[in-house]
This record gives C-alpha cells, structure tokens and sequence, in this order.
C-alpha cells in the first residue's frame, strides 16, 4: 500500500493523542493524577488528537463531504472511529472544563474516558484490520500495534516504570507482527490463480501490461518496497520506538526533559513502523498486476 | 435512484456513419449535442459489425477532437525537417498547389509523383492521378499486403484480406496464418466468437501467440518466413492420403489443362489452346482433345498428350510430380519450420477428416458455367485465413499461392464451411484493368495506373525500354506489383531513378517514420540538397493529413485534411469492399459535425485542384467546374453508364440496386438507412459464385462486371510461365541479365518455397524481428489518442525463453537489436509463448519528439521504439553489385518481416530508446487535460 | 445505506468468458466512452499529453502466460476486470458516509457520489481494484453496470445492455439475472463451470468466469486418424483415374 504521509501522521499522533487520553483517564478514575495535569495533559492529547484528525481530513479527496462519515455506524469501522472520536473529544473538552471550573474531578469519568478513547484507537485500527483484502493488516496484532502504541507513547510523561511494561507490550506486538506479516502462509488461500479463477497454485505471470500508465490501483495498492531497505527501516523503527526510549527511562527515570526526548523517539519509531505498515502490505490486487 | 437512469437523455441526436480507424469500416452511432460530438458507439444494424466495436472505434471522439489536428494550411518557413512553418489562406495554398502543378501537366505529367497512404477513397484519388495524367500513383498497398491481394486475385479471383471470410455459420475448422489484428479485425472477431460458441476448432499458425491466436484450439509457433513451406508439406501429405476433392478439380481448377513440357519449345509452361485461344483437356472417357468449357467434357487430369509441337502434361500431373517430392515431407520440413513431425501430420489430419469425413450438403440446385444442372452444394467445412504475417515476407506472394493451393485441394473455395467471396469478389484477374501508364504532355493518362498483367507484355516500360513509373511497379524486378510500391518512391525520387521528378505529393502516409523502411535514411533523402543547385533533390513536397505527424515537417505545403466526422466518403463498391459473403454492401461517411477549424476534405481539395487545374471529367468543353464538390461527386459520377461511387439507391426512385441512373437525394437516402445500403444474394447463388450461373447473372445485374465472367481457378498460373520465357521476348523487352536466375527460380507457376535467408546472414544474424498492431491502437495515430496512450504508451521487445536465458537477461534490462542496416536500444520483456528464434513488438507505438501534439517528454518518444531503422529498403549488394529492393520479387510487397537480428544485453542502459532524433518544432500546441 | 440488502429478486451481473476473450480492450474503452459521455458523467485524464499520463477507468484487460500442466504448453490468455457486483460486497460496509451502496432490486453496487468523501476505503476493502478514485472529481467511480442503460427508455430494448457486453466484439462478455436458473448467464454456468474470482474473500461474486477450455486436447494422438495408405506419384495418379471413372 502507498504510505500516504496524511494517512501515517494520523495513525501515529491520533493515536498517541488518544494514547495520552486514555492513560489520563486511567489515572483519573485511579486517582493518581493531580487536576492541574488532567488539564494539561488532557490539553495535550487533544491537541494531538486533533492534529492527526486534520491530517486524516487532508487525505480525502471530497473533504466537503466530510461530515457524513458519521453515518454509517451500523457496518463501517471508519464511521464508527469518526462518532467515537468526536464523541470521546467532546467528553475530554466537557472533563477539562469541568476540572479547570471546579478544580477537582469525578473519577468515573475517567474510566469512561480511558474506554472511549481506547475504543477510538481500537476502531482506528479495526480500519486496517477488517480488511481481507490486505491479510498482513487483517488479524488482532494490528489492534494491538495500535493500542499498546497509543498507550505505551500516552504513558511516557505520565507514568514511570509502567511504561516500560506498555513500551515492552507493544515491542511484542511490533515485532510479532513483522514476523507474521513475513510468513509466506499470510496469503494462505490467495494467489494469482484464485485471482483468475483457477486454483491456488497455477503457474501464471502476466507476460503483458494492462495499461502502460500508472493509475490509481498501481499508485495506492500496488506500492513496492525493497526487501533489505524494508529491513533497515524495521530496524531504525525498533531502535528508536522501544530500545531508545526503554533505555533512556530506565537510565534517566522521571526526568523531564529527558521524557520528551524519550518521547519524541518514540513518536519517530513509530512513524517507521506505520509507514512500513502501509508500505509493507500486499494487496490482493497486485496479484492482477505481478 | 432517477438520478442514474436519466444520463441517455443527455446524449443528444444519434447520426449514423462509418468510422475510420481501420478497413473494416464498421458502422457506427456518432451521438451529437450542441454540434459537440459526446458519445460513439456501434450500429447494431450495420452489416460489418452489428453493433461491436473495438477500441480504436470506441475512442474515436480522440481522433476526433485531436490536439494534434492541423488548423490551417501551412507553408514551410524553416528548413525542411524543422517543422516551421507559416499558416496562410486556402486561397493562397490552392494558388501555390497549382502554380507548382500546372507547369507539370502541360509539360511532364510523370513529374509529378502522387501516393495516397491510408486512403480510403483509392477509385476517386486514382481516377484524379489518371486525368492529370502522370503514371505515379498507389496507395500504400505495396508496402502493405499486395501479396496478399495479387496472390489471392491471380489464383482464386479473390483474397483474404476484407475481400472474403470463412463461412462462420458452418465451418467446422479454421487455421489462422500469420494473423494478428488486422484487415477485417471486427469481422473476424465476430466470427471467432461464433466458432467458440459452437465449439469449432481454430488452429493458430503463428510465431506470436498474442490476441486471435492465444484463443485457438490449438497453437503452432511457427519460424517466421516459413509458412509456405508448411502448407506445401501438409498439400503433400494430403496428396499422399489421396485426401483431395477430385470433382472440384476437375470442375473447377486449371489442373486438367494441359501444359507444355518440351524444353525446346518456345511455348514451354504454356496452356496448350486451340486456335480461338481457348484451353484444351483430354476428355477423361473418350480421350479426345475437347475444350475446357465444352458441355459434358469431363476432363482428365493425369493423361497426357504430345503432337508435332511437344509434349504435355495436365496441371494436376505436374502438381503431384512437385509435391510428392520427398523435400516436402514432414520430417524433412518440420526443423525448418521449428515445429514438430507430428504436428504437421496432426494438422493434416485435421484438414483432411474435417473436409471429408464432416462434408456439408446443402440441397440447392443451380447451374454451372457449362449450364450443367447440379443438385447442391457440397461444402468442406474447413476454412482458412491469412494476412500480414504472410505477406510481408519477399517469399509471400508465393506462399499466399500455396494456402489458395491447399483450399482448392480440398474443395472448400466459396462452399459452405469453407472460404466465401464478398461480393463484389470473386472477380479474375483478368476481369481487372491491365496497369496504364502511357504518359504525355497536358493529356490523361491511357487508363487506370494498377492492374494485374496477364504475361510480359503488359510490362510498364517507356519506350526508350526505361520503368515507367517512378516505383518501377510492373517492372521485371516486380511484374505483379498490383499495388504500386510506394517504399521505394522516396528514394527513387531522391536518386532520380529512373528519372528526375518535381513534385512528391503525399497523402496520410508517415512516410518520415512508421510507414517507411529504414527511416533514419528516409529521413536523409527527404532533407538532401543537390550539391551543384543546392536545390532539395526531391524539390517539391506536398502533404494532405488531418494530425501533425512525423511526415508533415517534411513538407513544403501542407493541406489540412478534416477528420473523419467531417466530411463525406465514399465506401465503394469501385473500391475495397465491405460486407458479407451473403449480402452486397456500400457505405458512406458524411459530415455529422462541421469542423472547427479552417480545414478541408482531401478529396474536396483534389477536385478543386483538378476544376484549377481544368482536369478532364472534372471540367467540362468549356472549362466549366462539373462536380461541386466531393459528395456531388459520389452521387452524380458514372465511371460507366450506370455505374457510380454508390452502388444502391440509384435512379429516379432511389429503388435500384447496382446499376441505375444517378440520384440527387441518394446520401440523403444512406442516411437515413443508417449510412449504409446492402442487398441479399439469392439464396441459388450463395455458393460456387465463380461457376454459378445464378451468380454470374446476379453480378452482372448488379453491375459488378457487365457480361458474365465465370473463370477457374489458377492452380497453375500461367503469367508466371509467360515471365519465365523472358527469352522469347525481343531483345529491348528482355529482363536485364542479372535478372534472369531469380526470374527462373522465383517465378514459377506452382506456389514454391524459398528461404528468404541465406546461411551466412543467419549464422551473423540469427533472431527473427518482428512487429504486431495491438488490437488497441491500429495506426500511428493511437499515440495522440488520449486513452489509447494509457493502454499502449510504451513498447517493450518481447524476448522469447531461450534467448531470455541465454542473454541472461532481467525484468528492466534494455537490449541492442543489430540486423544489416542499422541497431538499436530498446527495452526487454520475457514472453514464453512465441518461436524460439524469434523477438517482436508493438507496432508504431514509438514516436519522435516534438510530434503528435505530446510533450517531449512522453514515455512514447523516450522509452516507445519503432524497428523500422532496422529494416533496409535495400538489400545488400549481391554478388554482381546490384541492390535488390527489400520486396518480394513479384508483386513488390515489401518485405517488413524478413527482417534478421542479432541481440546483446547493455549494461548501464540509459533507459532511453535509441536512436533518437532531434525535437520537432510544432505548428500546434502540446494538448492539455479536457473534458472530452 | 451500507448494510447489504438480500437481494432475492434479481442478482444482474456480467458473465466473462476467457475462451473467448481476444485481448482488443474494446470493452475497455467502450466502458470509458459511455462513463464519460455527456451530463455530469466524466472519468479523468491528467497529463493526457504529457508523461506519466493518469486516467480514471472502471474496466482493464489483463494479458497472461500460463503454464498448462497438462500438455506442458505455454498458454495465453486474456483477463478483463471489473466490478463483480458481489453479494457480501466489502466495498459496501466499509463505506463510513453511505455513499457506497447495493441495490436491493438488482444487486448493482453503485457509488453516489454526492455522498462520498473520497476516502478511499472501499477501494482497498474491494480484492479485484475494481474502484478508481477519480482525481480530479474527487469521488469514487466503478462499474455501474450500465444502469444508466440497462433501464433506459430511450435506447432500443436491445441495448439496454452494459456498453461492454454490447461492444465485445467476440461476445464473450453476457448480461443477465444470476438468480434466474433460466436466464442464459445461468445456464452457461451451469453448462460451463462459471468460477468465482478469489471465492476465499468471501465476497459472493454475481459476476462469473468461465475458463479457458482445455486446449490441445486432441494435438498428439490425433496422428493416424485417417487411415489412408501413402502413395506416391504413379499411384496417386492410378487412383485419381480409377476414381474419376466413377463420377
């Protein structure tokens, strides 16, 4: 798949907006956060909330008719994610004004902050996971790639040694997800015959182009990555998604500064990984096109 | 849901013409809204494609509405080549024309040189060349498939080609020769589709096994060149099988007739006649000698015969002497054709349990020629067709006799199941003119230029015993050269061989590119100045197109044709038919749009030149203009008293079919029949139309010919024999020396088979390169066609396995492609199913920079290749220094796919297609993104 | 609405039939050509002129060498693609705005674009690339079936067909209710083998196949079927007089 930017960025700060979210409202409904950082924090995952969103809004290609992907609720995850962020954005706003009004806070409502907001991350990623179409994308590791991420990064400035627990989570995840995702059984049933209507195993290639033009289906589904470049950049991804950031909590715990830098590793580790996420999926309609 | 049912209703008024993208000529639904052209789609009523259409059809709005249409009539300002021009008035251009023209007619009509491309008006382009009065004109038929046509007409009096289809109905097998998209392309698709459904069998002969043939039952990748050779190994073991049809033969061929045998005698190869000229046989009961076409004669066709004179033997004994030769069997042929033993015994089989053992009788009685009654029609469901993979070899000519030879052998020539005429066919060659080419000052010329000769001495020599004509045509180089031999014109003009010329006037023909041998020469001679004069060797270029092709900067005048929505034509029936084998059929074009531009019909052109030039027929005694225009022209001229451009709706009632007199309302009445006019044949006359007296009365009611002209068909071709005995001829008429082995070898009145290699070049040049028209983009034109550009953008040079590996070769890797001539870098693709021996590609999918209104950076002109630069118009210098043209030595059918390569892999390619040119500058902008 | 809807009445769908199929990409064009004509209806050329030109198109034909196992040939054949009209249409439930949707009445899965964001989704939920996002209008654009045909008053009942099926040269592109035994679609199925594309996407295709048939199946073996003795010259010419003795 192409790794839109648009796409990638939304995944990534959405996620560690929501991320940020969640970990509040844990710690809310726990008791174990100060309302002063309810604001902040809450204040900053809105942001980058809000951010991603935006950048998701940049990805469409009719952005007037925006407003009804709210709709469709009943069957697409996409709806569901749109109802379920704006729903959960609201209720932060209504927390963080209730919070900075009355200067204390209902801890209930950060249990339901912490489920609406995983929920939202769940139904982001429910987006990749739901199609058959793409059979690295379509099993449980992609949820939880996306939520022990959103989580994991959510954490960082919040919590101490728990995120380590949250960043080693996802670690599993990630890598476990690579190495289904290499497992030549992915696409178990599918194959240029079934594409065709033979069976699985016909020996079949096309000897000429469809089309001599790129077009939409070659631009968006059919996008190729280099084998040993895809490596280094699972590498550089792990590096500074997990290893940096494990290390310099570990070396430096509950120190500030030293957490945005954590963080800000963390967010670059994990924007490779998206994009290797997209650039790494084979769609089944490359098999038409191989 | 209204919202999605409504959108017919924005297509405006449908006007029904006939599109142009090929030579089948299909009917077509051309949607108008405010005189925009919105949608095409096609006539399911017309009788060529009831409704299908292909690609180049279907996106003809982009033909229509072209970028690269020219505005305006232009006259060169740069060098020749540049592509500068300036625009001026047609007042001005018709002035210029005929300033340059006029001094030609009164005092050398032959300087003027006069070849129409892709034209489809050839009775009316050749009819204007004939009043001017110059010998130099054809259309592109030379370098196209006159072996093809010539073959068929001088054997059978009917081609392949558009001019006759399997029975599709009732054919049981079908074998494919060398066909790719082509001629009749819709038609035959059809009737593929009709065969799969009901379960026919199609056998595909064919290097490439691409499009038709990748549907066929079965498929064999034949070495380029070598078809000939198979269809005579499988004529011998028909022949050994005793697999033939002895009636029709008997009936129907020249395989009784008795040929002369005596090697002293100046008559050898010759038909014994009597004194009237007719043939004579050996009545098989009573062994008298009879005349062929007595009545109750059965002939003989092994008894021989000898007088004082010599000996004969009939056609049929000589036949069997040939082919049951051991050099023809299977064994021995197969390694040459890359086959396998048993697949040439398999096909065999085929052809002989589908012809005899799944005979047709259809209960019919009729009358032959020789009035005898016969019950039925018997017919051999096995039908065949050929086309360009055939032709353009320099061994075509031959090899189109030899698949004419296994059709009659079997009997299945115009019978149910087997090969159907379309009407106006079958018509011999000798019920076709003689070529004309008597020139002289200010005076038409004798006749009309092409023809087919019936011996040596319908040779086109001046009579200083010089070529007539400009390509040589008709020449002993080429005596069968029907169709002119417009690849040679160019440089004949540049060297001034035979003579010195003054204006080349060209029509839709990119002769400064795809349609030219050898086109990095072509170029050169087009641009080459005499270096006493300094003047242009060829000094005057006229061009007519519609678009901005290659060709058009090499022109000094330049008439904007409109395009085919534009103006009339007419599909005549003087001219290449359509139809069906069932039904006779003609068809118009006429304007459903007006141009936009200032821009004029071609043909509309020609006659206000001709009324300038004060041409006869087009002016009359006192000078006065007598058509008005084109479309005036299609229905109020008679090229004999009946006889129009438009065979139906003539006379007063617009109710006469064939013959009648003219009609001011007859376009009005193809259009509103749907822009064609067709009529039934009687059901009697259906079959054996050259016997058939039913036919024959039919035909000639229809104006076809104007007395019944039943013939039989040329097994033994006797002009080839009349060639042979060149030494009979009078010193001044004789072929020059060099001549005399090929005449002997080459020319022989049985189909034969050469190799077109010697093995010095194979060893050297060992690869076969050849080219195919995607079924998508027909001409040079599909490359400023905005969809058909994403389809076929690029080409790459499909390699087959054996030389992939060799080569070792990679997906992306680029290739040096080296023959005789010249080489060059393209890009290489690995495709399995084709012979071993051999790589091929898209043709004219290449483009040169600055062209066609694209961008110079277009993957066409970067990446897209043509192998043109590899084919030279010329052969090498054989052994006495002559340079033969790259032609067949009969007809002239240049001889594209006998073309040799040698490949090697380039490493560090520069991922551009080698050679390129320099850009173009351009009369018309780069096109722009649009709604259509 | 993007829940699927039982269409119990009618399932209209294509039948494509790859024996038959010669590769001409008319259908192609011609389905660019209708889709293109007139009122709102455009499909998108960028750089129409220029390199790397990028057009909308709800229909390509795909070229292929297959080995065939049996007789051990290189084979081609050709494969067009378009929308399958499937019955559990991915493209459908993924849809978040509602713009994509299934026709209860005849199963045709449509784009309305005033309703669709370009998100692009259906197009990755779809295995066969049967979607193209349009660039330039923005909105998803497929294969419609030809509805704007197949119900139109205004052509003749015999075009009210998909512009595909009525300009294939070949014929092997047919229309019809897949839910009606009797329908000609149907019983070519049956008689033929139809074969769903990917059938392990679970995607129900309306839209059937119908495979190459076996091919060569009679090339070797078939030598000897006319058991003729072989002759040479004298013979062949004693036979011809023998035989012509007897018309």
């Amino acid at each position: 798949m192409h790794p839109a930017p648009s796409i990638i960025l939304f995944t990534v700060l959405s996620g560690f907006g929501f991320g940020i979210i969640s970990i509040v409202g844990l710690l809310q409904f726990l008791n174990q956060i100060s309302t002063v950082d309810i604001v902040i924090f809450s204040g900053v995952g809105l942001f980058f909330s809000i951010i991603g969103l935006i950048s998701s809004f940049f990805h469409l290609a009719n952005k007037k008719n925006a407003i009804k992907s709210m709709s469709q609720w009943q069957t697409s995850w996409l709806s569901r994610e749109a109802i379920s962020s704006i729903f959960c954005l609201s209720i932060v706003v209504g927390n963080i004004g209730w919070v900075f009004v009355r200067d204390r806070y209902i801890s209930e409502v950060g249990i339901i902050l912490f489920l609406l907001s995983s929920f939202t991350i769940f139904t982001t990623s429910m987006i990749y996971a739901q199609l058959k179409t793409i059979p690295s994308w379509n099993n449980m590791l992609t949820p939880a790639i996306f939520i022990f991420a959103a989580l994991a990064g959510g954490s960082i400035l919040l919590m101490d040694y728990a995120s380590l627990v949250l960043l080693l989570i996802f670690g599993v995840f990630q890598v476990l997800f690579w190495h289904t995702a290499d497992q030549s059984f992915i696409y178990k049933e599918t194959s240029i015959g079934t594409a065709l209507g033979f069976s699985k195993n016909e020996d079949i290639r096309s000897f000429d182009v469809a089309h001599t033009s790129r077009n939409y289906l070659l631009n968006e589904m059919v996008y190729k990555v280099a084998r040993k470049h895809a490596i280094k950049i699972r590498y550089i991804s792990f590096f500074s998604a997990f290893v940096l950031p494990m290390s310099l909590i570990l070396i430096f715990p509950g120190n500030f500064s030293v957490s945005i830098l954590v963080i800000g590793s963390h967010l670059v580790g994990v924007y490779f990984s998206r994009w290797l996420f997209f650039a790494e999926a084979k769609h089944s309609v490359s098999f038409y096109y191989n | 849901m209204d919202k999605e049912v409504d959108a017919t209703e924005s297509l405006g008024k449908v006007s029904k013409t006939t599109c142009y993208m090929c030579a089948c000529r299909c009917g077509i639904d051309v949607h108008i809204k405010d005189n925009e052209v919105v949608h095409i789609e096609g006539n399911r009523d017309h009788p060529v494609n009831k409704g299908v259409l292909c690609a180049k059809g279907a996106s003809g709005i982009f033909q229509h509405k072209a970028a690269s249409r020219l505005k305006k009539p232009l006259l060169r300002v740069g060098e020749r080549g540049e592509g500068k021009f300036e625009q001026i008035s047609w007042d001005e251009a018709l002035k210029i024309a005929v300033e340059w023209l006029s001094p030609i007619r009164k005092k050398s009509p032959e300087k003027l040189v006069f070849y129409t491309g892709r034209d489809q008006s050839q009775s009316f382009t050749g009819w204007w060349a004939q009043k001017f009065g110059t010998p130099n004109y054809a259309a592109h038929g030379g370098f196209c498939s006159v072996n093809m046509a010539a073959a068929g007409i001088y054997t059978m009096g009917g081609s392949f080609w558009e001019f006759g289809s399997p029975d599709w109905d009732k054919t049981e097998l079908m074998l494919l020769f060398g066909v790719a998209e082509d001629h009749d392309s819709n038609p035959i698709k059809r009737g593929l589709g009709k065969l799969k459904n009901r379960g026919a069998k199609v056998i595909a002969i064919n290097p490439v096994r691409t499009g038709y043939n990748s549907v066929a039952d079965q498929w064999l990748g034949i070495r380029p060149g070598t078809d000939g050779l198979l269809v005579l190994s499988i004529v011998h073991t028909l022949l050994k099988r005793k697999k033939i049809d002895l009636d029709y033969l008997q009936s129907f061929t020249n395989s009784p007739f008795l040929v002369s045998v005596t090697s002293t005698n100046n008559s050898k190869g010759l038909f014994l006649k009597d004194k009237d000229g007719s043939p004579l046989v050996i009545d098989h009961f009573s062994g008298e000698l009879k005349r062929f076409s007595d009545k109750g004669v059965k002939p003989s066709l092994t008894k021989s015969y000898s007088n004082d004179y010599g000996s004969f033997k009939t056609v049929f004994t000589l036949l069997t002497e040939k082919y049951l030769d051991n050099s023809y069997s299977p064994k021995l042929v197969a390694p040459q054709c890359g086959l396998k033993e048993e697949q040439i015994l398999s096909l065999a089989d085929d052809i002989a349990t589908t012809a005899f053992n799944k005979s047709i009788y259809i209960d019919q009685s009729w009358v032959d020629f020789r009035g005898e009654k016969r019950s039925g029609f018997t017919g051999r469901p096995v039908s065949f067709h050929a086309m360009r993979g055939i032709s353009a070899h320099s061994n075509g000519f031959q090899t189109c006799r030899a698949i004419h030879l296994l059709q009659i052998l079997i009997g299945s020539v115009d019978v149910p199941g087997g090969f159907r005429y379309k009407p106006p066919y079958p018509k011999p060659f000798d019920a076709h003119p003689r070529p004309h080419f008597k020139f002289s000052p200010d005076s038409e010329l004798d006749g009309p230029h092409l023809g087919y000769i019936g011996g040596p001495e319908d040779l086109a020599y001046t009579e200083d015993g010089k070529p007539a004509r400009i390509d040589k045509g008709f020449t002993w180089e080429n005596p069968m050269s029907s169709h002119g031999l417009m690849h040679t014109v160019i440089a004949n003009c540049h060297s001034g061989d035979p003579y010195k010329i003054d204006t080349l006037f060209l029509y839709m023909a990119n002769m400064a590119w795809n349609s030219s041998m050898n086109t990095e020469e072509t170029i050169k001679k087009l641009i080459e100045r005499d270096a006493e004069t300094g003047e242009y060797k060829i000094p005057r270029i006229i061009y007519s197109d519609s678009y901005y092709s290659e060709t058009v900067a090499y022109a000094d005048l330049i008439l904007p044709d409109t395009t085919y929505l534009e103006r009339y034509d007419c599909i005549s029936l003087l001219d290449r038919p359509i139809g069906e084998p069932d039904q006779v059929s003609d068809a118009i074009r006429w304007p459903v749009v007006k141009p936009d531009r200032d821009v004029r019909s071609f043909q509309d052109v020609l006659l206000q030149l001709g009324v300038m030039l004060e041409l006869p027929g087009m002016v009359d005694n006192n000078k006065q203009q007598i058509y008005e225009d084109y479309a005036d022209y299609m229905q109020m001229h008679q090229r004999r008293p009946g006889i129009g451009p438009l065979a139906g709706f003539r006379g007063e009632a617009n109710t006469d079919c064939g013959r009648g007199d003219v009609s001011l309302n007859q376009i009005k009445k193809y259009i509103e029949n749907g822009g064609f006019w067709s009529e039934k044949i009687p059901m009697e006359a259906q079959y054996y139309k050259p016997w058939n007296k039913a036919y024959q009365k039919w035909a000639v009611e229809m104006g076809f010919y104007d007395k019944e002209e039943p013939f039989i068909f040329q097994i033994y071709l006797e002009p080839l024999a009349k060639l042979q005995n060149y030494h009979q001829m009078p010193d001044n008429l004789k072929p020059p020396k060099h001549l005399y082995k090929r005449i002997e070898e080459k020319m022989d009145p049985l189909p034969i088979w050469w190799s077109n290699h010697d093995s010095e070049k194979v060893k050297k040049y060992p690869i076969h390169a050849i080219t195919q028209r995607p079924a998508a983009m027909y001409h040079s034109w599909g490359s400023q066609n905005v969809w058909l550009r994403q389809i076929h953008g690029s080409n790459k040079l499909f390699v087959s396995e054996g030389i992939w590996k060799e080569k070792k070769f990679k997906d992306g890797d680029w290739a040096r492609l080296t023959s005789e001539n010249s080489s060059i870098v393209v890009p290489v693709a690995l495709m399995k199913s084709q012979n071993e021996n051999t790589v091929w590609t898209w043709n004219a999918i290449g483009k040169r920079k600055g062209s066609w209104a694209l961008d110079k950076n277009v993957e066409e002109a970067n990446e897209g290749f043509i192998i043109n630069h590899l084919i030279s118009d010329l052969l090498p210098k054989n052994n006495s220094g002559y340079r033969y043209s790259n032609s067949d030595p009969i007809t002239g059918q240049a001889a594209w796919y006998d073309l040799l390569v040698n490949i090697e892999k380039v490493d560090n390619p520069s991922k551009v297609s080698l050679p390129q040119f320099p850009v173009l500058s351009s009369p018309v902008n780069v096109g722009v993104d649009k709604k259509k | 609405m993007t829940k699927l809807p039982k269409c119990e009445d009618k399932k209209l769908g294509l039948l494509i039939d790859l024996d038959t199929c010669v590769g001409c990409h008319g259908c192609v064009v011609s389905c660019k050509e209708w889709n293109s004509s007139g009122g709102e209806k455009q499909l998108s050329d960028i750089n129409s002129h220029q390199k790397d030109p990028v057009g909308t198109f709800l229909n390509r034909v795909h070229s292929y060498e297959r080995e065939n196992s049996c007789t051990n040939e290189t084979e081609t054949f050709y494969f067009p693609r378009s929308c399958l009209h499937c019955e559990d249409a991915p493209c459908v439930t993924v849809c978040p705005t509602g713009a994509s949707y299934k026709r209860e009445e005849d199963g045709i899965v449509l784009v309305n674009e005033d309703d669709c964001m370009g998100c692009g989704l259906c197009a990755w939920a779809c295995p066969y690339g049967a979607r193209e996002l349009d660039l330039v209008s923005g909105v998803m654009k497929k294969c419609t079936l030809c509805v704007d045909r197949i119900y139109s008053e205004d052509l003749s009942p015999e075009d009210r067909v998909p512009v595909c099926v009525k300009s294939c040269p070949t014929g092997a592109r047919a229309f019809g209710d897949f839910n009606d035994p009797n329908s000609d679609v149907s019983k070519k199925v049956k008689e033929r083998g139809g074969v769903d594309l990917m059938p392990e996407m679970q995607t129900k295709p309306v839209n059937k196949y119908l495979l190459p048939r076996i091919k060569s199946k009679d090339f070797v073996g078939s030598v000897g079927s006319v058991v003729e003795e072989e002759t040479d010259a004298t013979g062949l010419l004693g036979w011809v007089d023998r035989a012509l003795s007897k018309f």
